[in-house]
Formats: structure tokens, sequence, C-alpha cells
């Protein structure tokens, strides 16, 4: 007879920095459409055509951004979880989602509601994406709760 | 900037979270050829005078033009004019002058002004001097008072620089502010009108008792008092009552009024069971709804009117003026004066007929509600409004004014054939005082009649 293993969430496996940093960009791209019409009516305040003009066409792309960097760290934090013997601790898991975004909801927060725009350049970013970053980073941290809320709740359940 | 450099650059720097931009600006300047514009951009974003150190002004002789224009772009975005007499000027390049003036107009700050001369300190002042309004100076004195209060429990030399700076600040406003903006900052920043727009700013007091209340205390400082808490706090209740819309019969809901009670819903149930009554004609009915109007609307004034007499017997007694040793005589007066400009204008917005009277009233409608003279009545006021707003293009209030005018000199002005009653001792009467069989109170009548016109026709 043979005794199977029992069945581990796909999730918990190595792909989890993939599939939550692919939600992070798309809700960004996602994000930048629903808020195109209230962007582009503040970047007149953008003196510099240029930037201006460069921003317009790029900003929707700029989701690749948040999207590489938070898989690069997600996987750095999972690398260092394997690396001290804590594969089998899945509960890191989300708390590992949580800081990656959780950084990206802080420099979205900042960059929206703290940072002074004094140059076009600043401006520009400001304008065109810093509630993009905010939005997708809080999604990916509130997906993240709720994976942490499910695992705590099924772990309890388990045991009892 | 070529742009796989600042995208690889964006990249790197997106890393270190969460960066300042002008940080993040900074650590690509090493990595492209036009670097002045780079620093320059990094220390304007970062509001950082000693980044605009690292600009070497390539190409320019005898001047630094980027520099310069780096040390007058943060002055201007900031507001600190110290920044200015970092510049050095010179040929081709921008003054610290220029830094002045721009600091000073953007941040609407006289004491930049001050640092120019002739035409151009002229200028400066002009374009700033209507912007300086009377909510900053209060903003500064608030600033000051908490240094000030900081300062005597701990002394610091930085803390009394700031201090200093602000004490010159609002010196250089006071003198540079319009006419008109000083005398408003000279009514706000009196103790008593202080309380007022305290009041006002937390939402306790609407526009309309904050003027009466800043009136009155003018008036009193005028005749060389002030009020104390206490009476500012009773006399700012008294008025915070009479203003209030709750409080004024015209304002009551249509359909608030019309809504049965549970006991006349009962009464309405049993009067159809009545078979030997004849029911209302539907011209009956719209009149009988007018007269509901003006029911409640007295039964409202009644209640109104008892909680005023309450507040106005409190507030009389928490008046107790102090003339500040002026005299028994002074006293007396100004206690005088207080209760006419309190009571004097309040009491002209309310009906000041005493309960007895309108209950009186109330007793008359409401037993005789359905009785030929009321309905006459109301009957007449409709036909006349008809005729009037032909006249008066649809204007309800015109109409109103003109119908009210000509029933009150003939009562039967706008009569047709078919007259219902005699109504006319209704209003030739005297108002209700205990000693009329049939009384109308008046003020109260008419309101009603407007009110419930305007809701029937707009029906």
């Amino acid at each position: 007879m043979k005794n199977s293993s029992p069945k581990s969430c796909f999730l918990n496996s190595a792909i989890f920095p993939l599939i939550f940093s692919a939600i992070l960009g798309i809700t960004y791209t996602i994000s930048y459409i629903i808020l195109k019409d209230g962007i582009l009516a503040e970047a007149s305040s953008i003196t510099s055509p240029v930037i201006s003009e460069s921003f317009q066409k790029l900003a929707i792309y700029g989701g690749i951004i948040p999207l590489l960097d938070a898989m690069i760290f997600m996987y750095i934090l999972y690398g260092l979880k394997i690396l001290f013997r804590l594969k089998k601790f899945h509960i890191l898991n989300p708390i590992i989602v949580m800081i990656v975004a959780g950084a990206w909801s802080a420099f979205g927060y900042h960059l929206a509601y703290r940072e002074p725009q004094f140059t076009n350049i600043a401006k520009a970013i400001i304008i065109f994406t810093s509630k993009p970053i905010l939005i997708s980073s809080a999604t990916i941290f509130g997906l993240g709760l709720i994976w942490l809320i499910i695992h705590i709740i099924y772990s309890f359940k388990k045991h009892a | 900037m070529p742009k796989k450099t600042f995208l690889v650059a964006i990249i790197t720097s997106t890393i270190i979270l969460p960066g300042c931009l002008g940080e993040l600006i900074a650590i690509t300047c090493d990595f492209i050829p036009d670097s002045d514009h780079c620093y320059q951009s990094a220390a304007v974003q970062s509001a950082d005078p000693t980044g605009c150190d690292k600009i070497s002004g390539e190409g320019f002789e005898g001047s630094n033009p980027p520099r310069d224009k780096c040390y007058m772009q943060i002055a201007a975005n900031t507001g600190d004019l110290d920044i200015c007499k970092r510049m050095q000027g010179g040929f081709m390049s921008y003054t610290p002058e220029e830094c002045f003036y721009e600091t000073a107009v953007n941040n609407e700050n006289p004491s930049g002004c001050n640092l120019l001369s002739g035409a151009q300190k002229a200028d400066c002042l002009r374009k700033v001097s209507p912007n300086l309004t009377a909510e900053k100076v209060v903003d500064i004195d608030e600033q000051i008072e908490i240094l000030k209060e900081e300062l005597a429990q701990n002394p610091d030399p930085d803390l009394e620089n700031q201090l200093k700076g602000l004490e010159t600040k609002k010196s250089d406003i006071l003198d540079a502010m319009t006419e008109d903006n000083r005398k408003q900052y000279e009514r706000v920043s009196d103790p008593g009108n202080k309380m007022v727009l305290k009041d006002y700013a937390v939402g306790d007091i609407d526009m309309e008792t904050k003027e009466q209340l800043i009136d009155l205390n003018e008036k009193l400082k005028q005749a060389g008092t002030t009020m104390t808490k206490e009476q500012y706090e009773s006399i700012r209740d008294y008025y915070k009552f009479i203003n209030d819309p709750k409080n004024d019969i015209e304002k009551m809901d249509e359909k608030e009024l019309l809504k049965d009670r549970w006991n006349e819903k009962l009464g309405n149930t049993l009067d159809t069971l009545k078979f030997w009554k004849s029911n209302s004609t539907k011209e009956e009915a719209k009149l009988d709804e007018q007269l509901r109007f003006y029911e409640r609307m007295l039964e409202r004034q009644i209640a109104i009117d008892n909680q005023m007499t309450e507040i106005q017997q409190d507030t009389e007694r928490d008046i107790d003026i102090v003339s500040k040793g002026v005299g028994k005589y002074a006293e007396d007066k100004i206690k005088d004066f207080v209760i006419k400009e309190v009571f004097g204008k309040a009491v002209s917005k309310a009906n000041s007929a005493t309960t007895a009277i309108l209950g009186e009233a109330l007793d008359n409608v409401k037993a005789e509600a359905k009785a030929k003279e009321f309905r006459g009545i109301v009957r007449a006021y409709n036909l006349g409004m008809e005729e009037e707003l032909k006249k008066a293009g649809g204007n309800i209030e015109k109409a109103h004014a003109t119908v009210m005018k000509k029933m009150q000199e003939n009562p039967y002005e706008y009569e047709d054939q078919n007259t219902f009653a005699k109504y006319g001792n209704l209003l030739e009467n005297g108002d209700c005082n205990g000693k009329n069989p049939h009384c109308l109170d008046k003020e109260v009548f008419w309101k009603a009649m407007k009110k419930s016109y305007t809701y029937q026709s707009t029906k």
C-alpha cells in the first residue's frame, strides 16, 4: 500500500513570489487605466513637455518595476527561509508577501502624500505612478493578509 | 539621458525602500553626462542647498548660473531667505535680489521684500500685501504662544531664535498688510472674538450666530466692557437656539406636518364608521389640509416659545455685567444695553406671544378646524392667491404679501358668490387674548397659508 503524503497547497511552493508579483503588475496597470483621466488632468502642472510626453507614453508599463523588484525581494526572503531550514513553516510565506508589499505600500504612500513636487521629474513620477503603486501594493498586502488568516484558521482546525 | 541607464538606475534605486526621490535622482547623476542639471534636480527635489555645491558650472567663467538657479529654486520652494545669500551672482547669472523677490512673492513673505530697495521693493510689496490676511497673522500668533510656553519651561537658544524670527515676520506682515486686512486682524485677535471664532471653527455655531456675537462684542468694547466666559456661553447658546432652523416654523417639513398621529388615525377610522355623518368633499379636504398646517405650526410655535422662555430667563440671570469699576449707574446701563442687543433682535425672529394665548388659538382651530368660518377664510386666501399670482407673474412671495395685506383691510376682498360663512370676524378681531370666541394667531396663520399653498401647488 502506498502511503501518499498529504498534498500541500501549490501556493506554498516556490511559485508564490511569481504569482503575487504578477498580480502586483496587473493591478498596477488596471489602476493606472482607471485613474488615467485624473492623472492626465493633474499632469498639466508639469512644465516640461518632454518629460510629460515620455511619462504619458511609458507610465502604463511602470508596473514592471515594482513587479520585478517585489519578485526579487520575495525570492531573496524565500531563499533565506530555506537557508535557515524553515521550509516547512509555510506560515512564513504570506508574511514574506506582506513584508514586501508593505514596503512598496509605504513607498507609494510617501510618494503620493509626503514627497514634495519641486521638480518636473518628481512631479511626473508622483503624478503618474504613486497612486497605482499604492493601490497595487495595498492589494497584494491585503491578499497576503487573507492568506495568512486562512492559514491560521486551517492550522487551528487541523490541530483541534 | 540614455534610456537604458536611466531605467537601470531607477530599478536599482527602488530596491532601497522607501527612498526620497531627490536621493534617488542623485544616485543616477554619476552615470549621465549632463550631471550639473541632474544634481540641480536632485538638490531642488531634496530641498538640500548643500546638494547645489556639487554643481560645477562647466562652461561658465566668473559665475555659476546652474548653481545659483539651484539655490534660488530651493529658496523659492522652502521660503528660506538665507539660502539666497549663498548665491554667487555675476555675469549671466541670477542675483540674490532676484532670489529674495521670487521667494517673497511665492511664499507671500514681506520680509523678503524688505531686503530689496527702490522700485523692486515696491513691486514686491504690491504683489504680496493683498494676500496677507488676518488668518495668517493669527496662525503666527499661535505659534508664538506655543514657543513662549515651551521656552518658559525649557530655555533653548534655537527656540529663542525661532521666536525672534516669528516676531520679525509678524511685524513685517503687519506693516505690509492692507488697511482692510489689518482691521480684520484687530477684529479677530480680540480675546472675546477669539472664543467666537473657535466655536465657529469647530462647527458649534453657524455663520449668522458668529456675526451676531462678534457684532455684540464690538459694541461692548465700544461701551468699555467685555463679556466673561460664562456670559459669552450663555448668550452664545441663546443666539444658537434662535438661529437654529429647527426653531423656525416656516422651515418645518411639509410631509411631517400632514402625517396623521396614531390618535388621529383612530379618530379618522371611527369617523368613517359614523354613516350618519357626511364625509368631506374633495374641496373641503383640501382646505382641511391647509388648516392642518396651521394647527401643527401653532403647536410647534408653543414648544419653541416654551423653550425660548426658559433660555431667556437663564440668560438674563447669567448676564451680570461688571463694568470694571465704572460705577453702579454704568453697570445698569450696560446690562440694559446687552439685554436690548441680545433679546431685542432675537425676539423679532420668534413669536413673542405667551403660551396661554397660543394655546387658545390652538384650541380654537382644533375644535373648529372643520367649521365653516375657518374653511371659508382659507378658501378666500386661495382665491386671492390665484388672482394675485397672475398679476405677480407666478411669484408666490409677492402674491402672498398682497393677499395678506388686502385681506387684513377687507376680509371679503377675494370672495365670490359662494361664501361658506361670515368669517370676517376672525381677521377683524384682535389676536387670541382670552376674550375672543373665535380667534386666529395671525402671524402663524399667514405663514401656514403661504407654506401650505406652496406645498399644494407643487404637489
